[in-house]
């Protein structure tokens, strides 16, 4: 039994379906990034209803397709999007490359959700360095960074150690951090 | 591009390891990002979030990054 709430799978079904047809139509792939994909990866030990997904603006009209709203306030787009079955969530678009470009692709994580939709996902590693790399950043060592790198590093079943180190490196992080040595 | 086979077995194997390890899903949860690195973009649309769910009469999620 999963400790991510019902909401959250609901999400993920209506991204694959979203993704996929993005997918056949551009040839384009969807990101979830962020605090979702911690949750994700975690199964809920970091629980976050918050959906990055790395996409162009194309990616909008698949969105809207699945039933996705655009956030508004008075008179204006406030930039998210949210779904009217799963009020709790809200999901944005990140701009730019899937962690500036830095990230390997061939470590992307594909998870089929339902038949012949599936989410992607980023590497663990690429993730558990992203929030290294905010953990030494932060001005006081946002210890929120930390605790989600921890958990992650914890449950990986498996990783690239290399690949990781590098990674936590090159996002200004230090590897001694989880006890990479 | 790696591939998760049978979602069910990744998430029982997660799970699994967490009692294990014993992480806690509640102590986790209690160390929240405190939004200093949040834009003012990502902040509106954390507050509609919230809203939304008291509106439906459900318990906001944490928004932890």
């Amino acid at each position: 039994m999963s400790s991510l709430p019902p909401d959250f799978w609901t999400a993920l079904e209506l991204l694959a379906k979203a993704s996929s047809n993005y997918f056949a139509a551009t040839g384009n792939r969807v990101v979830i990034v962020g605090g979702a994909a911690v949750s994700f990866y975690t199964q809920g030990a970091v629980l976050s209803g918050d959906f990055d997904l790395v996409a162009d603006i194309g990616f909008e009209h698949f969105l809207l397709a699945e039933g996705f709203r655009k956030d508004s306030g008075p008179g204006q787009f406030l930039g998210g999007y949210h779904h009217p079955a799963i009020p709790r969530l809200g999901f944005e678009f990140v701009s730019g490359a899937l962690f500036d470009g830095r990230a390997d692709d061939e470590k992307l994580l594909a998870v089929p959700v339902i038949e012949d939709a599936e989410v992607v996902f980023p590497a663990i590693e690429d993730l558990i360095a992203d929030r290294l790399g905010q953990y030494a950043s932060s001005n006081n060592r946002s210890e929120a960074m930390r605790f989600q790198a921890l958990p992650m590093f914890s449950l990986a079943s498996e990783y690239d150690r290399e690949y990781l180190k590098r990674r936590i490196v090159e996002e200004t992080g230090d590897p001694a951090v989880i006890g990479l040595a | 591009m790696r591939r998760v086979s049978s979602l069910s077995a990744f998430a029982k194997e997660i799970e699994d390891r967490k009692r294990s390890l014993g992480i806690s899903d509640d102590a986790i949860r209690l160390a929240r990002n405190t939004g200093e690195r949040r834009s003012s973009a990502k902040r509106a649309l954390l507050a509609a979030m919230r809203q939304r769910a008291l509106d439906h009469g459900l318990e906001p999620l944490a928004a932890q990054f």
